[in-house]
């Protein structure tokens, strides 16, 4: 395996306003990896997650200092525009939000508006059967996004992204408001998926990070505290603190 | 154990606990009731008001509700009297009162809430556009008489108070859109926009019609105002008598409301019955225009849910 690096986070600060948020912090994420964060509530897991495809740009007094890398240029660059960042670099988010329309205008809608070229019902297809719901839906294409079960919604979520063609899926908690059930589909789902895309994952589940990521990083109080593979974060920890978090001393 | 501490406040209290009404539970529950009773008070009164309204009117004008109401023009004489005038006046101007009121009312809505910068500007905005839904129709009126009349030489014609009516229903209109697309839930807006949407094509695809039935709310009341409006039509100088239906934009006018007005104003009793068959046909106008923007909220929703 290559170790090709497509996102590089150098000397990030955050701020809301007057609070800075993620302070001072260096990442690397490979290419066709899962990349997990993990970190008790608060330490600027979605914040950092959040500047990774530019969504913090709608946040009042939101700001930024250092740089994200995305295949060796800033997103945050004079010339890029956000909404290209974006298209490279979908989200997921902790709620399933399909949009208020049938199940094929959820996925066909982000390409349509993208100009895409090909057959749009075929790209429902695959989306649909990458993300694991064709059969469960393949009939009702035409009824609601909202018709689904939390997990399906979730599903469609993800689906929705695929079908953008993304090259990283950012995911803020996508299991948190889910059943266990939907949260193995899921999770197998990304294990499938990062054949093809690199993932980065937002969790609050220890089990989840093991089970799911290659590597981990673990936040506190805005601080990195300790990056690297996953299995090695989990068996033996360089940092104390890392070691107490995982352990569940503390959450 | 839970058992155990049943049965043994069982025997101390001698009543099951699901049935004890002792404390302040009677208190509480009256308090219920008079809230209840006052709601169901003012609603009955409110309603009973309109109802009786309707009624007078309806027995006061109902007999002179025929064809040639419909088809002959106002005249001296009681039952030589119709309002072919007036309503064609009236549809005039909710047509051409809609056709700009609600276009650039909608997307100035859409503007100030979604794309643009806030700021001190925005807020001055913000504040000036409230201040001009509480502006009395008279003043709408007499800018209308010296901006639309007199300074853009539009004269007394149909586009004048269409125009001046328009600004009038502004205010509203922008609001009341504001505000439904303010409802409209962030994570759908975020969504979109995570999938490299611009926010032109967020706001039409998902942040519009998620408000739309909010928005064609605010569209009734504005236009239902606006038709109803007697005062700034007087100031810019519908007529009162009118010999004919107005063929396009530049033709004088006159409208139900002004009709009304004048029929009042006589005192002979007859053209008061008149005014009041007009009030009739005034209410159906606003019921039509109403039911037409209910079926395309209800159509919306189908798509949605
Ligand atoms: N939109 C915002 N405006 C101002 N401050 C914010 C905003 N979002 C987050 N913060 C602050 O930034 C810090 C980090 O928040 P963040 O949401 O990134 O935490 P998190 O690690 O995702 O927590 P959780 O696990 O609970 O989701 C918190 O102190 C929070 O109060
Ligand atoms: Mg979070």
């Amino acid at each position: 395996m290559n170790k090709e690096t497509v996102i590089e986070v150098q000397k990030v600060g955050i701020w809301y306003g007057e609070n800075k948020a993620v302070k001072d912090i260096n990442l690397t994420i490979e290419r066709q990896k899962v990349f997990a964060l993990i970190g008790p509530s608060g330490c600027g897991k979605s914040t950092l997650l959040r500047c990774f495809n530019r969504m913090n740009d709608f946040v009042d007094g939101f700001r930024i200092e250092g740089s994200i890398s995305y295949r060796g240029m800033n997103i945050y660059d004079k010339k890029v525009d956000p909404v290209v960042v974006r298209k490279c670099i979908g989200m997921v988010f902790q709620k399933p939000n399909p949009f208020p329309s049938s199940i094929f205008e959820n996925i066909a809608w982000a390409p349509r508006i993208n100009g895409y070229k090909g057959d749009i019902s075929e790209l429902v297809e695959t989306s649909l059967t990458k993300a694991g719901l064709w059969k469960e839906v393949k009939d009702r294409l035409k009824s609601s996004g909202f018709s689904l079960s939390g997990g399906q919604q979730q599903r469609l979520c993800i689906a929705r992204t695929i079908a953008m063609q993304p090259d990283v899926i950012l995911m803020d908690e996508p299991c948190s408001a889910l059943d266990p059930i939907s949260t193995s589909i899921i999770e197998e789902l990304i294990s499938e998926l990062k054949k093809q895309y690199s993932i980065v994952i937002v969790t609050h589940s220890m089990q989840q990070a093991a089970r799911v990521s290659d590597q981990t990083a673990f936040l506190f109080r805005g601080d990195l505290i300790e990056m690297g593979d996953t299995s090695k974060i989990f068996s033996m920890p360089d940092q104390k603190l890392t070691k107490e978090y995982i352990s569940g001393k503390f959450g | 154990m839970i058992n155990l501490n049943l049965n043994s406040n069982a025997t101390t209290k001698s009543e099951h606990p699901l049935l004890d009404q002792k404390g302040n539970l009677g208190k509480r529950k009256l308090k219920s009731y008079i809230f209840a009773f006052m709601c169901f008070l003012a609603t009955v009164s409110v309603i009973g008001l309109i109802a009786y309204l309707i009624l007078d009117t309806y027995l006061q004008g109902s007999a002179w509700i025929n064809a040639d109401f419909f088809t002959n023009f106002a005249s001296r004489m009681p039952n030589k009297s119709g309002i072919k005038a007036a309503l064609f006046g009236t549809i005039w101007l909710l047509g051409i009162t809609a056709l700009f009121s609600i276009p650039v009312g909608v997307i100035s809505g859409i503007y100030l809430e979604e794309l643009m910068k806030r700021g001190y500007f925005h807020r001055f905005i913000s504040v000036n556009v409230s201040n001009l839904a509480g502006v009395p129709s008279v003043v709408y009126g007499i800018f209308g008489l010296a901006f639309f009349v007199r300074m853009l030489g539009f004269e007394r014609s149909l586009l004048s108070g269409a125009l001046t009516l328009s600004l009038m229903s502004l205010p509203v209109i922008i609001i009341s859109t504001r505000e439904a697309i303010a409802a409209v839930p962030s994570s759908i807006k975020m969504g979109a926009l995570a999938m490299g949407a611009t926010k032109w094509q967020t706001a039409r695809d998902h942040i519009f019609p998620t408000a739309l039935p909010g928005i064609l709310t605010g569209v009734i009341l504005a236009l239902s105002r606006a038709v109803g409006e007697t005062a700034p039509l007087i100031i810019l100088g519908a007529v009162s008598f009118l010999a004919f239906v107005p063929q396009g934009w530049n033709d004088g006018y006159t409208a139900l409301p002004m009709q009304i007005y004048t029929w009042v104003s006589k005192p002979q009793e007859e053209f008061h019955q008149l005014a009041a068959a007009t009030i009739i046909v005034l209410l159906g106008v606003l019921l039509v225009a109403n039911s037409i923007a209910i079926f395309i909220r209800i159509r919306s929703r189908k798509v949605k849910l």
